[in-house]
């Protein structure tokens, strides 16, 4: 963290879409890295986003929530895109419980 | 082009303050204490002339870069020579394998035998590493070895079930190349997954423990340790991205506790998640990969509950060869999934009385890792190994017996391997989960079929038990 304390928390959000399309995912990704978002792992199904929250939250159409136990998507996406199929939904991992 | 990092040492070791670096015009000094100028300005300078990059330690040494030209320039014609970084492969690691160093001992120019005492080219540091051995401790556990009795994996061995040719991708908190993987010849590769950071850094000592159970049952398969990254669909992903026979989880999310419907209601954010980890998971099976999680520590986990996914709970082996339900491991009946009860069958894990970690298994972790020593009576630490288990045990021990079936099947489907075990593992009939479930005679919710055989589960296979 820096010394003056102004530290931008990176958060992932993760789109997904329940049918998988390659085309809309492509166009997808490529509109993300217009907003200079780190876009790292993308499936025929899924992108995964990270970047500022705020940056997030203009680039997805969402709103994220502080809720204690992390941050979750409680609004969007809205993407504005012509295809429909993509994105169905938004999130923001969470950790796992390790046994 | 390779450069060398030649360190040279002034002739002063008069001691200087920070109020002597800042006025020191030399943009490029970087840290809190300068060089000493007098003796350090004219070596700096030689090098500022050169354009060759230099930073000044705090104790005031001078570090530069050198290419294979400008060590000529500077040092004259000098004789580069391949030294290995390491004494021996096993007890200790380094960040290279070699370095390069001079033959002799390097000249100092002239120009500057005024101001520097000598130069030299540093060594890079070995880390001494844990033994491969695992430490006496004055507690009863069980060691892999005991684990792969337990187990009845060590005929299966002598027959040749040893999980050769079979890929196991384990996603878990990080995989440390520990000394007893690499003396023992087990096939590790630790794998990064999106925003892991490098797989080989395991803070918490779980990843690199846990895997040693998959290698008691399955000492000559692959396994891809695949570190956790910023979602577990993503982990998920790259560990089908290695093309495995077998996925094993030693975690999950302690949700199953209301429906779907309820979820997306009360958590919209955790409803998407577990929608797309189902998602992967399908796509898993899709692809005929055994996907396996552990049930939990008294937790109702997701994923363990999926359908299609092998839920692995625990069974305790007491000193007397006695077996019982763990009351350190879960049994639930699913809420996300009505009609899935968890676990299928189990591996072995100790008892919730041992300690709050349940100690019940010697497993490697690096060491100062959150897990190095842990539940040790002599407390001692740093050792690279800890006793510890819980579910999370008992899915990679069950994973490495699935690598011996595929071995010898490798066509063999999830739900086959699940019937597989279902029918061949060992009833248990004593004790009460940490759910509250107690063990019966024939199937039931506290330990599902039983302590997973592997020689029963093989012989099954093969068409001889």
């Amino acid at each position: 963290m820096p010394a003056s304390g102004n530290h931008t928390t990176v958060l992932t959000v993760r789109l997904i879409t329940e049918k998988p399309n390659r085309q809309t995912i492509e166009a997808v990704r490529t509109r993300l890295q217009e907003f200079d978002l780190d876009v790292e792992a993308s499936t025929d199904r899924s992108i995964e986003v990270r970047g500022p929250r705020a940056k997030l939250e203009a680039a997805l159409g969402i709103t994220i929530a502080d809720e204690g136990h992390g941050h979750s998507v409680v609004e969007g996406p809205d993407l504005k895109l012509a295809e429909p199929n993509f994105p169905v939904s938004a999130y923001i991992p969470r950790k796992p419980d390790f046994f | 082009m390779t450069k060398t990092t030649v360190r040279l040492v002034p002739r002063s070791s008069q001691r200087v303050t920070f109020s002597d670096y800042v006025s020191m015009p030399q943009e490029r000094l970087s840290g809190s204490v300068a060089p000493e100028r007098r003796s350090m300005n004219k070596a700096i300078k030689a090098f500022d002339d050169r354009a060759i990059p230099q930073e000044a330690s705090p104790l005031k040494r001078l570090d530069v870069q050198l290419d294979e030209q400008e060590m000529a320039d500077v040092f004259g014609d000098v004789a580069m020579e391949q030294h290995p970084t390491r004494a021996s492969d096993d007890r200790s690691v380094s960040l290279n394998e070699t370095f390069n160093r001079p033959a002799a001992a390097l000249s100092v120019p002239e120009a500057l035998q005024d101001s520097i005492a000598f130069a030299y080219v540093p060594r890079p540091v070995e880390f001494f590493a844990p033994l491969p051995f695992p430490p006496i401790e004055n507690i009863y556990h069980l060691r892999l070895a005991d684990v792969r009795l337990a187990l009845n994996a060590a005929r299966c061995h002598m027959n040749g079930w040893t999980g050769k040719g079979v890929r196991v991708a384990m996603a878990d908190t990080g995989f440390m190349l520990h000394p007893y993987y690499v003396r023992s010849g087990l096939k590790l590769i630790p794998t990064a997954s999106p925003g892991s950071g490098p797989a080989d850094l395991d803070n918490s000592g779980h990843g690199t423990g846990e895997a040693g159970n998959i290698f008691a049952v399955a000492p000559d398969c692959t396994v891809f340790g695949v570190k956790h990254g910023s979602s577990a669909a993503g982990t998920l992903e790259t560990c089908i991205d290695q093309n495995p026979d077998v996925m094993t989880n030693s975690w999950g999310y302690n949700i199953d506790r209301m429906t779907k419907d309820e979820l997306r209601l009360n958590d919209p954010n955790m409803f998407f998640e577990v929608m797309d980890v189902e998602a992967v998971i399908n796509d898993a099976i899709q692809r005929n990969i055994a996907v396996l999680f552990s049930a939990g520590n008294g937790h109702r986990a997701f994923p363990a509950s999926h359908p299609d996914v092998i839920s692995v709970g625990g069974v305790t082996l007491n000193e007397d060869g006695s077996i019982e339900a763990s009351n350190y491991a879960s049994s639930f009946r699913s809420l996300l999934y009505p009609g899935q009860n968890i676990p299928d069958f189990c591996g072995l894990v100790g008892r919730s009385e041992m300690s709050p970690q349940s100690a019940h298994i010697m497993l490697p972790v690096p060491p100062d890792s959150e897990l190095d020593g842990e539940n040790f009576p002599s407390g001692r630490s740093q050792s690279g190994w800890g006793i510890f288990s819980g579910t999370s045990a008992a899915c990679p021990q069950t994973a490495g017996l699935v690598a011996l079936l595929k071995q010898i099947s490798k066509g063999l489907s999830p739900a086959q391997i699940r019937q597989v075990l279902n029918a061949r593992s060992v009833d248990v009939t004593d004790g009460t989960t940490a759910t509250g479930d107690t063990a019966a005679p024939g199937h039931d919710l506290a330990t599902g079929a039983g302590l997973v055989d592997a020689l029963r589960a093989c012989g099954f296979a093969v068409g001889t038990s």
